[in-house]
């Protein structure tokens, strides 16, 4: 517990809709280590930005706990505390800022919110700016809308730095820009990670990028962890199907490109409707008998620290493979 | 928005321009108005319904007052009422909109429902009725106006505010802990304001108007001159049989073109509030 | 040499005085797959419009675009044609997959309706028996039940859309089909679908198919020839694996070692800085000079135009064919890099 800075533990959070309950984040546990760059990666409606939001005190869980290191006895966290040490940045750079502030505006709202004083503020802000790249004789007084795609997510990333928090959230923070710029931003993030010795939780779809950036993975599906590991071990080994699915579908810039598909059959259920036991099964062409009446937790599956929910490593299910 | 922006909205082009010019020709005139109106603008002659002359340069009424000078004092009471009650219009409706917008639920519901009623609601007959039952007084006339036309605004705003609440940058201010009062004020206030704007530089033109036919109706303060009042008393004397043009067509130009004017205003603010504007991709 | 189902000579677009396409040579062999690759603000997208003369009025279009179908001796100098003329080419001959297919269905109206609209345009005589067989046809053929048909598009998921925006494409057996960004809205393994059906089909029906997006691991996959486009030219073109092997202009170089991609080595390369010139003042010179790496004097006084570097491989770079890349002598100006 020492080495985590956030341990979330059978996190549940669901949503009234229409048509039902939709159980978005299903019993989720991980730990997540100071300094360390996790992934979360899984397909739009898995439960991963409702996961970060969760941990960011935005959105109520419906049961389980999340655990800040180093907070009042039982671990649980005033909000204004997890805003000091955990910070998120978005996805859209379009829409992350508020149009009628200035760039200076922006960064230091985080410290006005969080009291500190004024005196303060002007030096604060001008080192984020410098650190995420942006000079601030040129850019305090801006408006978002004089400013790139790729700028935006910097003064984002500025806003959320400015505080010095423990922790960075990242909830898709590339998709939407250009492909040049992407690593631009991602290069921005990455040397404040190592400068600071920060923690990054990337949420995306991208499997290319969290291999590229996550020591750690977890791949999520419907509101559950379906496998755990080293980026390493989860892409170059994964351990269960839905993992290898994503791998292997993944189309690769190289001559020749990728390699065999292992198809899924079907689309993503509705996070109202999960499948009885394994809630992927129907899904994989390869299932067999217990996986629709067994729901496997994560288990201990290929490399020492790799874990996957498939009944394919329970030895008491498995068909032998 | 900066002063630099609003100037080259006013100013870029020949609607802003106009516009402005119009309007700031009837503000001078509804503050120097008496000052420079050439007769006593109630003082009866004998030369009742005379054409323009050289005496009368918009000729007289039918107690032989000038036109002129009532053409030019009625300016303050017309702009005045058209000002104040879009104030009173625009504060409400911004506030049942900002409010039901941002906190939902039962406060949306009441707030909403209410916002309903007032829509549905035919305004003239409201008008009429309520104007019936207080004292007539220019202060009664304001409120009445301002209070049915506030209905409008409080949807726009209200949807606007819908949008606004969802967008990122909202979701990162609850995330640094702010409070419900601070995110309204600074970033819902600020940004539903060009909407409350565009809206309101339109409701001015309806309060005008509404004025006028308050006014027309005999349900204004009859001792207070204004264009509507000129009007009203112009087709009481028959002044369109007498083919009286000069008493007639004057007061009407005046309500057109400052409806036109600020009309021309409100649409080049229209443009600032265009997303375009404020989302560019 | 066959002759070739499309043949673009110069093609420019431009909005004013801003070009928005500065010069576009393409040829595109019956039954080929042509990749066109680029950020946004490349030009890519407003090429296939071009191609289709769907541009909107206010962008002007010069540069001539031939069309030689099979089993015809006329070819059909689209860039003559009227709108009246296009009519009867676009979607008989050409159709265009829609970038954000799921705006581009008409949401009050049952998908079958849409069908029936793209049907008659190619048998308007047909009757009703006639339509239904063959709306049954195309979606069968991308993997869609007749059902689909009933339905609206709200009530489709981004995948299924997607398909039924490709059966739409097919409806008139057209010789060639433009898809922009097909993909990019789906998640990876609908993706994965979606482009395996791209192929089967281009393999039964013969299909040409110019695919534009930025993912350059999708063109690697289904293309058999790539054209990176940047500031509204082609910068290289070739066959995808000799391009992605051996790129020869340092735009695809560096894009290749900027994009994460599974199966490379993990960790970020330095990235491209800075980003694509404004249309209205493009730098002197060659256009990508600022962010090169590898720039040299000549690059800006000379814009250079595309040479051979390689049996099929052309690149507009002054110093194309390269045989290796410099590690020294990279410009200051990129060592200092700008900020985008």
């Amino acid at each position: 517990m020492t080495d985590a800075l956030v341990a979330v533990r059978d996190l549940a959070v669901t949503f009234r809709v229409d048509r039902g309950t939709a159980r978005a984040v299903d019993g989720v546990s991980f730990e997540w280590r100071k300094g360390e760059v996790l992934g979360v990666v899984g397909e739009s409606g898995c439960g991963k930005s409702t996961l970060a939001r969760a941990m960011l005190d935005i959105v109520k869980p419906a049961a389980g706990q999340i655990l800040l290191d180093g907070s009042a006895q039982n671990g649980k966290a005033s909000h204004a505390e997890i805003s000091r040490r955990l910070q998120m940045i978005f996805q859209d750079p379009y829409q992350t800022l508020n149009p009628r502030m200035r760039v200076r505006a922006i960064v230091a709202e985080p410290l006005k919110v969080q009291g500190i004083s004024k005196s303060e503020h002007p030096d604060r802000v001008r080192r984020a700016l410098e650190d995420v790249g942006l000079d601030p004789e040129r850019f305090s007084e801006r408006y978002p809308h004089q400013l790139s795609g790729g700028q935006r997510q910097r003064v984002a990333i500025a806003a959320a730095l400015v505080l010095e928090p423990d922790g960075l959230v990242c909830d898709e923070p590339v998709s939407m820009l250009d492909v040049s710029v992407q690593a631009q931003i991602l290069r921005v993030l990455t040397d404040l990670q190592k400068q600071r010795e920060l923690a990054l939780l990337f949420i995306t779809h991208d499997l290319s990028l969290a291999w590229t950036l996550c020591d750690r993975i977890c791949v999520m599906y419907l509101g559950r962890i379906v496998e755990q590991g080293t980026a390493t071990d989860v892409i170059e080994r994964p351990q269960h199907p839905y993992t290898q699915a994503l791998v292997t579908a993944v189309p690769v810039a190289r001559a020749g490109g990728g390699g065999r598909r292992e198809l899924l059959t079907g689309e993503l259920p509705d996070a109202t409707a999960i499948p009885s036991g394994c809630r992927f099964h129907p899904r994989w062409p390869r299932r067999f008998e217990p996986c629709d009446r067994v729901d496997p937790p994560l288990l201990a599956a290929g490399a020492p620290d790799q874990l996957a929910a498939c009944l394919l490593h329970d030895p008491e299910y498995s068909p032998g493979a | 928005m900066t002063g630099r922006r609003a100037r080259e909205l006013l100013l870029g082009s020949w609607q802003g321009r106009f516009g402005l010019t119009v309007l700031v020709l009837f503000i001078l005139m509804a503050i120097f108005g008496s000052a420079i109106a050439p007769d006593d603008p109630e003082a009866s002659t004998l030369d009742t319904l005379a054409p323009p002359s050289s005496a009368h340069l918009l000729g007289t009424t039918e107690s032989g007052a000038d036109v002129l000078s009532q053409l030019l004092v009625g300016a303050r009471v017309s702009i005045v009422v058209g000002f104040s009650a879009a104030i009173i219009s625009a504060v409400i409706g911004a506030a049942v909109g900002l409010f039901s917008g941002y906190f939902g639920g039962w406060t949306d519901r009441i707030l909403d429902g209410i916002d309903n009623w007032f829509l549905v609601i035919p305004t003239l007959p409201l008008m009429i009725v309520l104007s019936s039952l207080l004292d007539p007084s220019l202060g009664v006339l304001i409120l009445v106006i301002g209070i049915t036309s506030w209905a409008g605004t409080g949807r726009i705003v209200r949807s606007h505010v819908l949008t606004l609440r969802e967008r990122a940058f909202v979701e990162r201010v609850r995330a640094l802990g702010a409070s419900h009062w601070y995110i309204l004020r600074t970033h819902i206030f600020p940004n539903a304001l060009p909407l409350i704007f565009a809206n309101t530089v339109l409701i001015i033109a309806v309060a005008i108007l509404s004025e006028s036919a308050l006014a027309f109706l005999g349900l204004g303060d009859p001792t207070q001159i204004s264009w509507g009042t000129m009007l009203e008393n112009a087709f009481n004397a028959g002044a369109p049989s007498a083919e009286a043009w000069w008493y007639v067509i004057p007061p009407g130009l005046c309500i057109t073109f400052l409806v036109l004017s600020i009309a021309l205003i409100g649409y080049r603010f229209e443009e600032y509030v265009n997303p375009r504007l404020l989302e560019e991709r | 040499m066959a002759t070739p189902l499309l043949q673009v000579s110069d093609l420019h677009v431009s909005a004013g005085d801003k070009y928005i396409v500065d010069g576009v040579d393409l040829e595109l062999q019956h039954g080929e797959a042509l990749g066109l690759a680029g950020e946004s603000g490349c030009g890519k997208t407003t090429t296939a419009l071009a191609l289709m003369k769907l541009l909107p009025g206010a962008l002007s279009q010069t540069g001539t675009m031939t069309l030689n179908l099979k089993g015809s001796d006329e070819p059909i100098n689209l860039e003559r044609r009227t709108e009246t003329g296009m009519r009867y080419v676009r979607w008989r001959h050409i159709s265009l997959v829609f970038q954000g297919a799921m705006n581009a269905l008409d949401p009050v109206q049952r998908a079958e309706v849409q069908f029936d609209e793209a049907i008659r345009l190619h048998s308007p005589k047909a009757d009703s028996a006639e339509v239904n067989a063959r709306t049954e046809e195309l979606l069968s053929t991308v993997g869609l039940s007749k059902n689909v048909g009933r339905r609206y598009a709200h009530q489709l998921s981004g995948g299924q859309r997607q398909r039924v925006m490709i059966a739409l494409a097919l409806a008139c057996n057209p010789s060639l089909v433009i898809a922009d960004e097909p993909t990019t809205a789906l998640d990876v393994v609908m993706q994965a679908q979606v482009l395996q059906l791209l192929e089967r089909l281009r393999e039964r029906l013969g299909l040409a198919l110019i695919l534009i997006t930025h993912d350059l691991g999708v063109l690697a996959e289904t293309c058999d020839r790539i054209a990176v486009m940047y500031a509204g030219r082609i910068v290289e073109i070739g066959p995808v694996d000799t391009v992605f092997a051996n790129p020869q202009h340092p735009y695809t170089k560096r894009l290749l070692e900027t994009m994460p991609s599974i199966g490379a080595k993990r960790g970020l390369a330095d990235p491209i800085p800075g980003g694509p010139p404004d249309p209205g003042e493009p730098p002197p010179g060659c256009r990508f000079r600022p962010r090169c790496p590898y720039a040299q004097e000549i690059c800006e006084r000379d814009d250079p135009a595309l040479r051979e570097a390689g049996p099929a491989q052309a690149a507009a770079c002054h110093f194309a064919p390269w045989d290796e890349w410099p590690e020294e002598g990279l410009s200051a100006a990129w060592k200092a890099g700008a900020t985008g």
